[in-house]
C-alpha cells in the first residue's frame, strides 16, 4: 500500500506529458485544456495535488484529496480577474484575484514553475482579450526538461531519448556500424585474437604429451618425440606472439580510424548547429564529447571488446579441454570460477562508488588551489595565509582518509581472488595426488590442469569489469550520437531566392522574439534601414539591442514577423552568402590562436599581404602591429602576445574591413579606454563605416551624434526614433540617458 | 525614469513597522505617518542558512528596502505574525527524514526520499548537487532547482550511510 502510494505520488509530482491525468480531465469537463499546471503543495506545506487547467475562456481548479477528485474553483477569464505568482525560495504561490479579493491561492514547488509561468502569461493575455498564441516547444524555445515517455524520468541534457530505456544493444550496433568501413582491419584483428587465444590453449596439452610419453620412464616411452615437441611448442609460441601483434596493431588502428571518423562527424555537425544549441549546452560538455567520449570509445573498441571475447574463449576453451580429458576433475576445478566472478563484480561496483566519492572530495580539495593561487594577492593583503593552509590541510586529510577505503577495498579483493583460484590448484592436488600415487592418474594431465587453472586470473578480472565497461561505452556512444542526431534549426532552405548584388537594406517587419518561449525580448518591431545608412542603437541594458543584431545575422530566427535584407526574408536566402556580406565587430572581439595575419584574414583567408596591411592601416592597427617584435607574424591568443583592449578592437575592425561587407554590425565596447586610443578607434570606425549600411550598438556620444538615425530600444520595444537633435528635443528616454552620460564625462574631465 | 514614477519607499525602523495582509493576498505597509498603504511588500531572510530568524529584510515591490529587522522580537505582535507567516508560506524547502535508496542511471541519480512534506523522488544531475554545509547539514539540489535538506545526525543509520556515500 505504502509502495503503491509512493509510486502514485512520484508520478503526480514528477514531470508529465501533454495532458493532465484522464480523471482530472473528466472532473474539469472532459475538454482538453490549452495549458495546465500542477500545484503540488498544499496550504499546509505538505505535498498534494491541485490541477490548474486553462481553457479559452476560463480557469478551472481540480483538487485531489484522499484519492478523490473535486472541483476547487472555476473562474471566467474577463476584466476584473487577475492571476499572479508570488515567488519564494524553492516554491511559489499562484494567486487568483477577483475584483481585488483573493479568490484562490495555490502553492507549488519549483519543479512546476515553468508550467505556471507559461500559464500565467497566457491567462493574463486572455483576460486582456488578446488571443495570445500558446508557446510551443521547439525552435528557439528552452522548454521544460525532456522526460522519457516510458519511465517518466528526466532525460539527461545531452541525450535525445532516455538512455535508460533505449536498448543498449542498438547503440552498440550503431557504433559497430562505424567499424564496417574497415572490414580488413576488423577481420584481421578479430581473427588474430581468436586464433591467438586458441593457440594459447595448446602448450599445456603439449606439456602433457611431453611428460606422459617422453619424460616418464615406461615401456611405451617415445624419446624420438622430444625434439619435435620442442619445435612445435616453439612454433606455437612464436605464432602466438605474432598473432598478438597483428591483433593489437589492427584493432588499435581500427579504433583510431573509427574515433577519428566520430570526432570529425561530431565537430562538423556542431558547426552546423545554431547558436541556440550552444547556449543551451555548456561548452565544457560539448568539448568533452569530442575529446573524452571518443577517447573512451577508442579504448572500448581497441581493447575492451576483444578482451571480453578473449576472456570468454580462454575460460570456455580451457574448460572444454579439461572436460574432454578428465570430466570429474574439470567439474571440481571449475567450482571457484563462478564465485570469483561474483566477487569481482561486487568489487568493481564498490570501487566505482568509492572512486566517485573520492573524486568529489578530491575536487573539493583542488578547489582551494584554484581559489587561492589566482587570489594570492588578496590572501597576502588580508594576511589569511594560515587560514588557507588550514583549509587545504583539512580537505587534503579528508581525501587521505577516504582513500583508505579505496585501499582497503582492493587489498581485500586480491587476496580473496588469489585464495579462490589457489583453491583450484589445491583441488587438483588433492584429487590427483593420491590417484597419481596409486597409478590411477597420469602426471601429464596433472601438470596440464595446473597450466589451465593459471590461465583463469586475467579473464575473470576482465569479465567482472565487463558490465561497467559496456555501460560506460554505451553512455559515451549515446552522448556522441545525440549530437549527431540534433537537427540544425537554422539552415539554408532548399530553394533560395537569388539576390543579385548585395546592397545592404535591412527591414524588420513586425518582429517578435523570445529565447525561452515565455518572455518576449523583442516585441512587434518594425523599421527600415536604407543602404548606406548609419543607425545607432541605444537604450538601457536588457532592452533587446544584441538580440536585434542576432536576428539580422540570423543567429536566431524570429518567433513572429520577418527580417528582410534587400527585400528578401533572411530565412529564404543562402545562409553563407548572407553572413559573408555582413561584417561583425563585437564588443569583446574574439581573437583566435594564430598570427596577427591569420586573425585579420579570418573571414578572407585568401587576402594578399598588401591587402592585409591596407586593412590594418585603415583600422589604425598597422603601427602597433609593426611595433611587435614579430610584426604581422606575432602569435596571438593563449600564451601569445598580450594585446590591450584597444588593440583588440582595432584588430577586429581590420578583420571586418578586409571582408569588405556591405552591411556592418558594430557592437561598441562599453569599457573605457584612454582618450588617445579612443580617438584612434573612432577614426578607424569612421573609415570602416564609410559607404556601408551600419547598425551600431553605440555607447559613445560621438558615434551616436554621427549616426544618421538613432533607434532607442527599451524592454523589447522600439520606443524612440530620429536624429540626435530630434530626440534631444523630444526629451524622452534618449535625452535622459544622454544627460547621465554627459555628467559622467564631465566628472572624468575634472 | 521609471524610478521617478515610483517614489522611494519610506525607511521604517522595526519598532514602527506595521504590516498587514491585504484582501488580494499580498502584504502591505501602513506608513508610520499615516497615508495610503503601500502594497506589494516582500520579506526575505538575509541569512537563510546560517541564521534564518535574524536579519529579515522588508522590501517594496521593486526590491528597495523598507526595513531591516535584526530580530523578530523587535516587531509589534501583529506585524511579527504576518511576517513569520509570510516567511513560512513563501518557502518550500523540504527536510529529508529518510533516504530509501539512490539509483544511478547514466548521468542522473534518482533519490527516493521521505521528507517532512511527504515522500518524493528527486532527480539529481551532478555529484556536486549534493553538498555538506559547515554545520553538517546536507543540501540536495534536484534538476529543477528544488532544495532539500537533511541533518545526518537525525537520520536512521541506513539513510545516514547512503547520504555519506553520496556526499562529497
Amino acid at each position: 500500500m505504502v509502495k503503491f502510494l509512493k509510486k502514485r505520488l512520484a508520478a503526480a509530482t514528477g514531470p508529465f506529458g501533454e495532458l493532465p491525468p484522464g480523471d482530472v480531465l473528466e472532473v474539469s469537463g472532459g475538454v482538453k485544456p490549452c495549458l495546465f499546471a500542477l500545484a503540488d503543495v498544499l496550504p499546509s506545506g505538505a505535498y498534494g495535488e491541485t490541477w490548474v487547467l486553462l481553457y479559452e475562456r476560463e480557469l478551472v481548479l481540480v483538487r485531489r484529496a484522499a484519492g478523490a477528485l473535486s472541483p476547487a474553483g472555476r473562474f471566467e477569464l474577463k476584466t476584473g480577474l487577475s492571476v499572479k505568482i508570488a515567488e519564494g525560495a524553492g516554491g511559489s504561490r499562484f494567486r487568483v484575484v477577483r475584483e481585488g479579493i483573493l479568490a484562490a491561492e495555490l502553492r507549488f514547488s519549483i519543479r512546476q514553475a515553468k508550467r505556471f509561468s507559461k500559464l500565467l502569461h497566457v491567462a493574463n493575455a486572455r483576460i486582456e482579450g488578446n488571443a495570445e498564441p500558446i508557446p510551443q516547444a521547439g525552435e528557439g524555445f528552452v522548454d521544460e526538461e525532456k522526460t522519457c515517455p516510458k519511465c517518466r524520468r528526466l532525460v539527461p541534457e545531452w541525450a535525445d531519448s532516455c538512455p535508460y530505456c533505449l536498448h543498449r544493444r542498438r547503440i552498440l550496433m550503431r557504433l559497430a556500424s562505424y567499424t564496417r568501413r574497415y572490414p580488413l582491419l576488423i577481420g584481421a584483428g578479430m581473427g588474430a585474437a581468436v586464433a591467438g587465444t586458441l593457440l594459447q590453449l595448446v602448450p599445456p596439452k603439449l606439456t602433457k604429451v611431453l611428460i606422459n610419453d617422453v619424460l616418464t620412464p615406461s615401456p611405451h616411452r617415445n624419446e624420438g618425440l622430444l625434439w619435435p615437441l620442442v619445435i612445435v611448442t616453439a612454433v606455437v609460441i612464436v605464432l602466438r606472439v605474432a598473432l598478438q601483434k597483428v591483433r593489437l596493431k589492427n584493432l588499435a588502428v581500427l579504433s583510431e580510424y573509427v574515433t577519428h571518423d566520430l570526432r570529425v562527424a561530431v565537430f562538423d555537425h556542431l558547426q552546423k548547429l545554431s547558436l541556440a544549441y550552444y547556449s543551451k549546452k555548456p561548452t565544457g560538455g560539448l568539448i568533452s564529447r569530442i575529446t573524452s567520449d571518443t577517447d573512451r570509445l577508442w579504448d572500448f573498441i581497441a581493447f575492451g571488446v576483444t578482451e571480453v571475447v578473449i576472456s570468454l574463449i580462454v575460460i570456455v576453451g580451457a574448460a572444454t579441454v579439461m572436460f574432454i580429458e578428465e570430466p570429474v576433475l574439470a567439474a571440481l576445478t571449475l567450482i571457484p570460477i563462478p564465485v570469483s566472478l561474483v566477487i569481482t563484480a561486487f568489487h568493481v561496483r564498490a570501487m566505482h562508488s568509492i572512486l566517485g566519492r573520492l573524486w568529489a572530495k578530491w575536487s573539493n580539495m583542488t578547489s582551494v588551489l584554484s581559489d587561492v593561487i589566482p587570489g594570492a594577492r588578496v590572501v597576502k593583503a588580508f594576511t589569511q595565509e594560515k587560514r588557507e593552509s588550514g583549509r587545504f590541510t583539512n580537505r587534503s586529510r579528508v581525501v587521505a582518509d577516504d582513500a583508505m577505503n579505496l585501499h582497503t577495498e582492493w587489498t581485500n579483493y586480491w587476496p580473496k581472488l588469489s585464495l579462490l583460484l589457489s583453491a583450484g590448484t589445491l583441488i587438483i592436488w588433492s584429487y590427483a595426488g593420491p590417484r597419481i600415487v596409486g597409478g590411477a592418474f597420469d602426471l601429464g594431465s596433472f601438470v596440464m590442469f595446473l597450466g589451465y587453472v593459471a590461465m583463469f586470473y586475467g579473464p575473470i578480472e576482465h569479465l567482472g569489469m565487463m558490465n561497467r565497461m559496456f555501460q560506460r561505452a554505451t553512455t559515451s556512444a549515446h552522448r556522441v550520437f545525440s549530437v549527431l542526431d540534433t537537427p540544425p534549426t537554422i539552415y539554408t532552405p532548399h530553394k533560395t531566392v537569388p539576390c543579385g548584388e548585395f546592397k545592404g537594406a535591412v527591414e524588420f517587419d513586425r518582429v517578435s522574439f523570445s529565447y525561452d518561449g515565455i518572455k518576449r525580448v523583442l516585441q512587434n518591431i518594425s523599421f527600415r534601414v536604407e543602404p548606406g545608412e548609419v543607425i545607432g542603437l541605444a537604450g538601457p541594458s536588457g532592452g533587446g539591442k544584441t538580440t536585434l543584431i542576432n536576428l539580422i545575422c540570423r543567429f536566431y530566427d524570429p518567433v513572429e514577423g520577418r527580417v528582410l535584407v534587400d527585400g528578401v526574408d533572411v530565412r529564404r536566402r543562402d545562409l553563407h552568402e548572407l553572413r559573408r556580406n555582413i561584417g561583425v565587430v563585437l564588443q569583446e572581439p574574439y581573437l583566435f590562436r594564430g598570427t596577427v595575419t591569420e586573425n585579420i584574414a579570418y573571414g578572407n583567408p585568401g587576402a594578399s599581404p598588401g591587402e592585409i596591411i591596407e586593412a590594418a592601416k585603415a583600422a589604425n592597427a598597422h603601427d602597433f602591429i609593426v611595433g611587435f617584435p614579430d610584426g604581422y607574424d606575432t602569435m596571438l591568443g593563449e600564451r601569445g602576445q598580450t594585446v590591450s583592449g584597444g588593440e583588440r578592437q582595432r584588430l577586429s575592425i581590420a578583420r571586418a574591413i578586409l571582408c569588405n561587407p556591405k552591411l556592418l554590425i558594430l557592437d561598441e565596447a562599453t569599457s573605457s579606454v584612454d582618450s588617445k586610443t579612443e580617438m584612434k578607434i573612432q577614426e578607424a570606425i569612421d573609415r570602416l563605416v564609410k559607404g556601408r549600411t551600419t547598425i551600431a550598438i553605440a555607447h559613445r556620444l560621438s558615434t551616436l551624434r554621427k549616426a544618421h538615425r538613432l533607434m532607442i530600444l527599451d524592454k523589447g520595444k522600439l520606443v524612440e526614433q530620429g536624429t540626435h537633435e530630434e530626440l534631444m528635443a523630444a526629451d524622452g528616454l534618449y535625452a535622459g540617458l544622454h544627460r547621465t552620460q554627459s555628467e559622467l564625462h564631465s566628472l572624468f574631465a575634472v | 525614469m521609471k524610478d521617478k514614477e515610483k517614489p522611494e519607499p519610506p525607511k521604517v525602523g522595526p519598532a514602527d513597522l506595521s504590516i498587514r495582509r491585504e484582501a488580494d493576498g499580498g502584504l502591505a505597509l501602513l506608513p508610520p505617518g499615516g497615508g495610503e498603504p503601500l502594497a506589494g511588500v516582500r520579506v526575505a531572510r538575509c541569512f537563510p542558512w546560517t541564521r534564518p530568524d535574524s536579519y529579515i529584510s522588508v522590501r517594496d515591490e521593486a526590491g528597495r528596502e523598507i526595513s531591516l529587522v535584526p530580530d523578530l522580537g523587535e516587531l509589534t505582535p501583529d506585524t511579527r505574525r504576518e511576517i513569520e507567516a509570510e516567511l513560512v508560506a513563501q518557502e518550500f524547502i523540504p527536510r529529508i527524514v529518510a533516504v530509501h535508496d539512490v539509483e544511478d542511471r547514466f548521468d542522473v541519480m534518482i533519490w527516493n526520499v521521505e521528507t517532512d512534506r511527504g515522500p518524493v523522488e528527486l532527480q539529481v544531475k551532478n555529484a556536486e548537487d549534493v553538498h555538506q554545509l559547515d554545520d553538517g547539514r546536507v543540501v540536495v539540489r534536484d534538476h529543477a532547482g528544488g532544495t532539500f535538506v537533511a541533518t545526518p545526525s537525525e537520520l536512521d543509520p541506513r539513510s545516514r550511510r547512503i547520504l555519506d556515500e553520496r556526499c562529497g
